[in-house]
């Protein structure tokens, strides 16, 4: 089922749309990328290719920013870890 | 809740929240000063970690960036075709349900009263006990069978309508109004002990519920305006057992129907789901000694008594709608989308439901368990009702469940607004992104939560 959102496009901006159904989106990637999950059926070989690659290209920034991820809940793994050992072996407390 | 049970929720407390992160702390659990009833931590770390699970809970969501995968759960269902089992089974239960009101209401007014009546009056322990806190539990856990138990709704269809129209643009207003009208009368009035008291309020609620049915149709009435439908229908959501619209049975996994798009329509329905959550923390709120010093602090400064908790309410609400429309509006902005935030808001509002729930559970679980001996004692014999009732006393490790059980909602909702993000915004990036503020919100709400579920009880003054 297709869903329509309400949109608000700030008047200095003309951002690129969607050809089926209008929604505007920040950029020709998102387009394609939107395409190719709600309109699957009415696309040509050409544009599924392009959501392919749009896709791919997207995995591979997913991969940099998982890594940072990571790296943000180790921070908050140890930070707990040392917090609850000062706070739970102080004997005066 | 008595002091005891208190002292056991907050041990458990500190031990959940000791062993959540920390393998070595947990190592010194002697240090757990029980007997003073105290956290092993400080509060604040305790509710710092708290905070700390929901957002870790959200990185590692972030995690899951296969679409398929995301899809493939939240679309998982098994049907089952019960159409005319269940209707026969509804009949059924309607007229049983109008024999349970009429009962209710009957021993409300001539059954036992006295200072012990909240554990010797069938209905006061029916209404809190069986309904408020057993009955509203299986609704999320198990699905919603409120359509086909409401006494009203079936007392109101073979009543004649009026059919006027209902005025389209109050859409689900009404029910925010009633909802929040509702908690205020409950947490004001001496509803859980004064049976005749109870008794008059239902039977006002009976009249207006069933003269808006008459009016404006049973359907509009119980599906737009009636505020104890809609938090059963919403609550509902977040269950396994869905009704589809052929009228069949839908199982699916918990939460995996709240991710659907046209749940909730309108800034109107969105403020009917915070004020759902709001009021639950406010029922909770009241019962602090924190609230209890607070409380009796503004009226020695001249407060009026009448007004403090009326404006609690209404301006709590304020702040957590608040809260929430600036994080959708900030949403806009980290996910760089040209959606409305109004937009972004109720697509997202559902998520929040798991944690209303999460939350009822770790509230009335307990009492429910306590008291459903007394409870069908009671209803073996409800106008001569034993005199010594028996308690279930909960043992000690029980409020860790409370704890796991805000938990656990707080980790539904941060992966349903995840699935939700998913389905609304093309960019997988961009659907974590637009998580962020709505990650903050939780975080700050889960450790409110917290803190009231361990903080000591008092008992609302001035009421
Ligand atoms: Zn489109």
């Amino acid at each position: 089922m297709q869903v329509q959102y309400d949109t608000d496009v700030p008047a200095d901006e003309t951002p690129s749309s969607c050809p089926y159904c209008q929604r505007p989106l920040g950029s020709e990637e998102l387009v394609a990328l939107h395409k190719g999950l709600d309109h699957w059926e009415r696309l040509d070989d050409e544009e599924r290719e392009t959501f392919y690659d749009a896709y791919e290209d997207e995995s591979e920034d997913l991969r940099t920013f998982r890594l940072k991820m990571l790296g943000i809940l180790m921070l908050v793994y140890f930070g707990f870890l040392f917090t609850y050992s000062y706070f739970s072996a102080n004997p005066f407390m | 809740m008595s002091d005891q049970s208190h002292r056991y929720r907050r041990l458990a407390v500190a031990l959940v929240g000791t062993l959540l992160l920390a393998a070595r702390a947990a190592a010194h659990g002697g240090a757990l000063r029980a007997s003073a009833g105290s956290l092993s931590v400080p509060t604040w770390l305790f509710l710092l970690t708290g905070g700390g699970v929901v957002g870790a809970s959200f990185l590692l969501a972030s995690f899951v960036t296969d679409r398929a995968f995301v899809r493939s759960i939240h679309d998982w269902h098994r049907t089952a075709a019960v159409d005319s089992v269940l209707n026969v089974g509804a009949k059924l239960t309607r007229a049983l349900s109008v024999v349970v009101l009429a009962g209710i209401v009957a021993i409300g007014l001539f059954g036992p009263d006295g200072p012990d009546a909240a554990f010797r009056n069938a209905a006061i322990l029916v209404v809190w006990v069986g309904w408020w806190a057993g009955y509203v539990a299986t609704v999320y856990l198990v699905g919603n069978s409120w359509p086909a138990v409401n006494p009203w709704r079936a007392i109101a269809d073979v009543l004649p309508s009026f059919g006027f129209d209902y005025p389209e643009k109050l859409g689900a207003w009404p029910s925010v109004v009633g909802l929040l009208a509702l908690v205020w009368v409950e947490v004001v009035s001496p509803l859980a002990d004064d049976p005749a008291l109870l008794a008059l309020v239902i039977l006002g609620y009976s009249a207006f519920t069933l003269s808006g049915a008459l009016l404006f149709g049973t359907d509009t009435w119980f599906e737009t305006v009636d505020p104890v439908s809609r938090v059963f229908s919403y609550y509902g959501r977040v269950a396994p057992v869905q009704r589809t619209e052929e009228g069949n049975l839908e199982l699916r996994l918990p939460g995996a129907a709240l991710t659907e798009p046209k749940l909730v329509d309108g800034a109107d329905e969105v403020a009917f789901v915070v004020a759902l959550l709001w009021v639950t923390t406010y029922d909770g709120l009241v019962g602090t000694g924190a609230w209890e010093t607070f409380a009796r602090t503004v009226v020695g400064a001249g407060v009026p008594a009448v007004l403090l908790y009326p404006t609690v309410l209404l301006v709590g609400f304020g702040l957590f709608w608040g809260a929430y429309r600036l994080a959708a509006r900030y949403s806009r902005k980290t996910a760089e989308t040209y959606l409305t935030p109004q937009a972004i808001g109720r697509r997202l509002a559902p998520s929040l439901l798991p944690i209303a729930a999460g939350y009822h559970l770790a509230h009335f679980l307990g009492y429910f368990i306590s008291l459903s001996p007394v409870l069908v004692g009671v209803l073996q014999n409800p106008m001569v009702p034993p005199i010594n009732p028996v308690v279930i006393v909960l043992p000690a490790w029980f409020g860790m469940l409370a704890v796991t059980f805000v938990l656990v909602g707080h980790l539904l909702a941060v992966w349903v607004a995840h699935a939700t993000a998913y389905d609304v915004f093309p960019g997988r990036l961009q659907a974590v992104r637009s998580q962020y503020p709505f990650v903050v919100v939780m975080v700050l709400y889960t450790m409110t939560s917290l803190w009231i579920v361990s903080t000591p009880s008092g008992s609302p003054p001035f009421v």
